[in-house]
């Protein structure tokens, strides 16, 4: 793990230093003297051997700081964290749509396979996968706000629900096909299993056969899945929350990559590596607390 | 009920019908104080200290937290009194002005300003560990002892003077009549000293000014409140509260402007081409769309330097080709083509400027061929395909972009087009050999015809060592001269006639730019708001705002 | 041992072509690529060209109507021009895109399936570092820093750049369980040097894994491009591209919704034709591969999401 986590600041570290342009520029603004953007770039210890920079940025992260910010003119971790609990609202709202959506619907097509419910169900999750995350916020504003207005249309809210239902659908619902499929495929393989038919032998209700003995097998799947969804969360984040305004820290980088706060951009791109790794380690050790098989 | 009770009702039922009848015809006329403003802007103020800020976001907050010496009348571009007692007085040939500074004016935390304070506030604006975009010369510059503070090589600077708690004196290296547009920028508002201290490097969330209001909360991304300042020194303002509502998009913001959730919707800005429609197409909305005509020029540059721009007659071609009434559409016709480099509301504006005799779309199509072939350019050996960069500042500058490249391709030209982020566009477009062919607007720093001369058209500009504001790096040591002795001119007529001499060179003669087009600022309220305009220089102004039955 | 011989691949054509709804996504796919290769040749407008002159004053985009079939935008452009000329440029990034990520994860893959010890360690730890970056995050900030956003090269080398490491992930996995089996052992028995083995023996069993991943991941090329040009980092205006088409018209959501109603649904459509077609490729070719495959395609398939968020080859621990 320390390994990969080297490994990311060194590759953010690059990426961060073949930006072209001064960025001393953009700290003193668009209209400043050059004289002016002299000093800054002086100031900023943009003249400094690479080497030394990188050891320094080395330095620096470990110590929590992770550069100062083109744009807010303040330290770029502090920025960032003020705006990841919108974030994290968002993905744990996101996640609880794409399992109180999702997990209905992989069931119920695993218990009738072939049916006109799993194809009904199978053209639903193909076609909410293949439905690009923004186009499906646009329609939703779109619907709620010019046809039926029921919802407020992008923004914070305060942190009042309902601003926070369209958004976090959004985000759920192309995660939500995808749990479905997932769970179809994971039960259609676990209910011809021979407990299975035991259970069913024993003549148990169906219910009782898939919640109380296929869906825990089930389970680790959809665990593991959820914590390396981690990464598909903080991609969808950058989109929905563009679409919505939603004052995260998906819709901080994107403003930033357009402002070349590079400093803001690369200390979100860590962050969400951080995010990552640490995600799969907690996965790792859940899961040999889930499948007792397993043991490293 | 009883008689007696019946009578107790119909009094108490006109009396309040009567207050009604009153009430109502009251508050359509009169000012009422009370109520909290919501406004929704997209993105935080980048800062909120004047001594850093350079966006119109930054100044709306600012205009409202700070005062400097001078201020401007109402909504003209004359200039008032507003710390200072009265204007300067101005001796030494133009070098020196006085100022007198009025007593009991009051920070925000209870102590009275002094010209000490101005002194403090305008050093630190200009001291190069500020890292703020005034220091090392631009408007400032030519205060005497400047450019030495610039250098770190003294502490202070000389040329600004305290001659006793109430009066402030500054010497000019040169007189320059632009100056006191220049004590009015935001850079010049003053700030107290203990207040910095105490915050270190937060100043710009922790503002303290002498402001109509007070920062009362900022949620970064979410919410900045500004509140009524009891201890102003000025007329009070009729708001009590002023709620900045953050991350709100223009689609959604505009929405909420007609359901009355928000009052004004990024009001440092045009109202973009798509919600311009919406609202126009509103009869309640579109009567309340107000107008300003800006004080702003909008123009293709070419740099002299490079090739094929290098070649006059070349780039006289360009100036035939492109249709700016298509500009203008795109704009939703909130413009007026302008074929000069003065804006329309500048006294050195020449109405109907049109030296080149262009048709009504601005275009000469056969005369730009023409120009081509003579220029050397036919069958084979064709005119090399040009890059046009241009910064993405709003949703209409593709737009912009495409138009344009549409139009030379009528005119044989092939262009393509280069659309970058506005500082990634600044950083190239500011190299000498980079960029042959480049969008640009100019906005005023302030209403002052040298303005849009000095910073963009002279040899100082085109500094090929730094990165100038003079996008076609074009030196003319003529217009040069021109300038400088403009600059500090007292006649008035013989001023503007100076500045016109100036225009005609540029588009007549030789042909920098191809100015294309003027704005015109449009802006709009919810319908409870009374007495919103567009000011020619503030993004925002707040202290005449009121609202329906002060709430 | 088996041969790969024309008459294998009739079974699962006859597989494939039961799948109706596979069938349709097939048809589109071939329809769109006709009209999109063709499209300088069609009676269409030049999609770049603004008619301004059709606009009216305030210059609102004109509906779909008979003049315009599917409406024009903001500055007068043939909505319908523009959807097919955005085709192409999807599909071209789509296929130049997965093609990169496929060669590079498959090379990357096998040898480290194959190898094994430091040099899958090496390699698995490299995947480990680009997995561990946000997806979009990341291609949104290598591009914005190579600034040359715009070209479809780059765009298409980003994306790949973020999704060979899925692919290698599944190629190892495929390659480590093929690695124990028999005629392997047999061929390394037998003296065969290690490209000639890899060629001949392990590669082909890899092409199911590669036709279905492949075509699924055209279709999370697609996706991906049209985020990237939604947010406004991907081709350049004048280009007509769906994603930018859409970004373009948010603003006017509600005055012209089919600004963003149309290419909207074009990328759906496009990117469900992939989805169902490498589906049905899938169960076509899974029951002979049943024994392979199970672990690896079973029940992980479809939208951008699964090699988004780097999902490895599936369900058995014993491929992960």
């Amino acid at each position: 793990m320390v390994v990969v986590l080297f490994g990311v600041a060194v590759v953010t570290f690059a990426l961060a230093f073949m930006v072209p342009g001064d960025p001393a520029r953009l700290y003193a603004g668009t209209n400043a003297s050059p004289a002016a953007v002299k000093i800054i770039h002086h100031q900023l210890g943009l003249d400094r051997p690479v080497y030394i920079q990188f050891f320094d940025y080395i330095w620096r992260v470990l110590h929590l700081d992770f550069g100062y910010s083109y744009r807010y003119s303040a330290p770029v971790l502090p920025a960032i964290l003020q705006r990841f609990p919108a974030t994290a609202e968002l993905a744990l709202a996101g996640v609880f749509f794409e399992v109180a959506i999702g997990l209905p619907i992989g069931i119920l097509a695993a218990a009738r396979p072939g049916s006109l419910w799993d194809r009904i169900t199978m053209i639903f999750t193909f076609v909410t996968l293949a439905a690009p995350p923004f186009w499906l916020g646009l329609i939703f504003l779109f619907v709620f706000g010019a046809l039926l207005p029921l919802f407020p249309l992008g923004g914070y809210g305060g942190g009042m629900p309902q601003y926070l239902f369209l958004p976090a659908l959004t985000l759920g619902l192309g995660g939500a096909a995808y749990y479905a499929r997932l769970l179809r495929a994971v039960l259609l393989d676990i209910l011809p299993k021979d407990y299975i038919r035991t259970a069913w032998a024993k003549g148990l209700r169906e219910r009782r056969v898939i919640l109380r003995h296929a869906m825990p097998n089930a389970l680790t799947v959809i665990i593991t899945q959820l914590g390396m969804d981690l990464g598909y969360f903080l991609a969808g984040v950058v989109v929905i929350e563009s679409v919505f305004a939603w004052p995260g820290i998906g819709k901080q980088a994107v403003d930033a990559v357009f402002n070349l706060d590079i400093p803001l951009v690369m200390g979100t791109v860590l962050f969400g590596a951080l995010l990552i790794v640490s995600a799969n380690v907690l996965v790792d050790i859940a899961y040999t607390f889930i499948d007792p098989r397993v043991r490293y | 009920m009883n008689q007696h009770r019946a009578r107790l009702l119909g009094v108490t039922v006109t009396s309040l019908l009567l207050l009604a009848a009153c009430g109502t015809t009251s508050s359509t006329t009169q000012p009422v104080s009370g109520g909290t403003l919501n406004i929704a802007f997209k993105d935080d103020p980048k800062t909120l200290d004047p001594a850093v800020g350079y966006d119109t976001t930054s100044w709306s907050v600012e205009r409202a937290l700070y005062n400097g010496l001078l201020d401007y009348k109402g909504f003209t571009t004359e200039l008032t009194p507003d710390i200072a007692e009265a204007m300067p007085s101005i001796t030494n040939g133009g070098k020196t002005y006085a100022f007198k500074i009025r007593k009991g004016v009051k920070f925000s935390n209870g102590r009275e300003v002094t010209a000490d304070d101005f002194k403090y506030s305008w050093e630190r604006m200009l001291n190069p560990k500020t890292q703020g975009p005034m220091t090392g010369g631009s408007f400032w510059g030519g205060i005497t002892g400047a450019q030495d503070f610039f250098n770190s090589k003294v502490d202070h600077i000389s040329g600004i003077k305290v001659v006793d708690p109430n009066t402030l004196e500054v010497d000019l290296d040169a007189p320059n009549q632009s100056f006191l547009n220049i004590v009015a920028m935001p850079f010049g508002f003053v700030i107290p000293k203990e207040a910095v201290a105490a915050a270190g490097a937060d100043f710009s969330h922790k503002p303290v000014g002498t402001g109509a209001f007070t920062l009362d909360k900022w949620t970064a991304g979410q919410l900045l409140v500004l509140k009524k300042n009891a201890n102003y020194f000025g007329k009070a303002p009729y708001l009590n509260e002023v709620d900045f509502q953050i991350g709100v998009t223009a689609e959604v913001g505009f929405l909420r402007l007609q359901n009355g959730q928000a009052d004004l919707v990024e009001p440092d800005v045009n109202i973009p081409s798509a919600q311009y429609i919406q609202l126009n197409s509103n009869p309640t909305f579109k009567a309340r769309i107000v107008t300003h005509a800006n004080v702003d020029i909008w123009f293709l540059a070419m740099n002299v330097n490079m090739k094929p721009f290098d070649n006059k007659l070349v780039r006289e071609a360009f100036n035939n080709v492109v249709n700016k009434a298509n500009q203008l559409k795109v704009l939703n016709g909130r413009g007026a083509i302008n074929n000069g480099i003065q804006a329309p509301p500048m006294p050195a504006y020449v109405p109907n400027y049109n030296p080149l005799g262009l048709d009504k779309n601005g275009q000469n199509l056969d005369k730009a061929k023409a120009l081509l072939a003579q220029a050397g350019y036919n069958a084979s050996h064709p005119f090399p395909a040009q890059e046009l960069v241009y910064a993405h500042t709003n949703a209409d500058s593709d737009n912009l972009a495409a138009s344009i490249q549409q139009d030379f391709q009528q005119a044989g030209v092939t262009i393509n087009l280069k659309g970058l982020s506005f500082p990634a566009y600044l950083d190239i477009t500011g190299k000498p050999n980079s960029t042959p062919l480049s969008y640009n607007g100019w906005i005023q720093d302030f209403p002052d015809p040298s303005d849009f001369v000095d910073p963009i058209l002279t040899c100082g500009a085109a500094d090929v060592t730094a990165n100038g504001a003079n996008q076609a790096f074009y030196c003319n040591k003529q217009l040069d001269q021109l300038a400088d002795q403009a600059r500090g001119d007292t006649n008035t007529s013989e001023r503007l006639k100076l500045y016109q001499q100036i225009q005609d060179i540029v588009a007549k003669q030789d042909f920098p730019w191809v100015p294309m087009y003027s704005t015109i600022n449009t802006g709009v309220s919810s319908t409870r708001v009374h007495d919103y305009a567009l000011h020619p220089v503030w993004p925002l102004v707040l202290n005449n705002i009121w609202l329906t039955g002060g709430k | 041992m088996e041969s790969r011989r024309d008459s294998t691949w009739l079974p699962i054509w006859y597989r494939f072509r039961r799948d109706r709804l596979a069938l349709c996504g097939g048809t589109f796919i071939i329809l769109l690529l006709l009209i999109a290769i063709l499209a300088p040749l069609l009676p269409i407008r030049d999609p770049n060209h603004g008619y301004y002159e059709l606009l009216p004053a305030d210059g609102r985009p004109l509906a779909p109507g008979a003049a315009f079939l599917l409406g024009s935008d903001a500055i007068g452009r043939d909505l319908l021009s523009r959807i097919i000329w955005g085709a192409r440029v999807s599909l071209f990034i789509g296929f130049v895109a997965n093609g990169l990520a496929l060669v590079v994860g498959l090379c990357v893959g096998i040898v480290a399936g194959y190898f094994g010890k430091w040099v899958d360690m090496l390699l698995m730890r490299l995947t480990d570092v680009m997995m561990a970056f946000p997806v979009l995050l990341f291609s949104i900030a290598l591009i914005a820093i190579l600034q040359r956003g715009g070209n479809v090269l780059v765009i298409a080398a980003v994306i790949a750049f973020i999704y060979w490491t899925a692919v290698a992930r599944i190629v190892r996995g495929q390659v480590l369980s093929l690695r124990e089996r028999e005629f392997i052992e047999a061929a390394r028995a037998g003296g065969g040097r290690p490209r000639h083995i890899l060629l001949r023996h392990v590669f082909p069993h890899l092409v199911p894994v590669l036709i279905v991943y492949g075509t699924i991941g055209i279709a999370t090329s697609i996706s991906t491009e049209s985020i990237l040009s939604f947010i406004g980092i991907g081709v350049q205006p004048p280009t007509a591209d769906w994603g930018k088409m859409v970004s373009d018209g948010q603003g006017y959501l509600f005055v012209a919704p089919w600004l963003v109603i149309f290419p909207g649904l074009m990328i759906l459509f496009t990117v469900l034709a992939f989805n169902l077609v490498g589906d049905g490729l899938r169960d076509a070719l899974d029951p002979r591969q049943r024994a392979l495959s199970r672990g690896v395609l079973g029940g992980v398939s479809a939208g951008g999401q699964a090699l988004a968020s780097g999902v490895g080859p599936g369900l058995e621990p014993e491929s992960a």
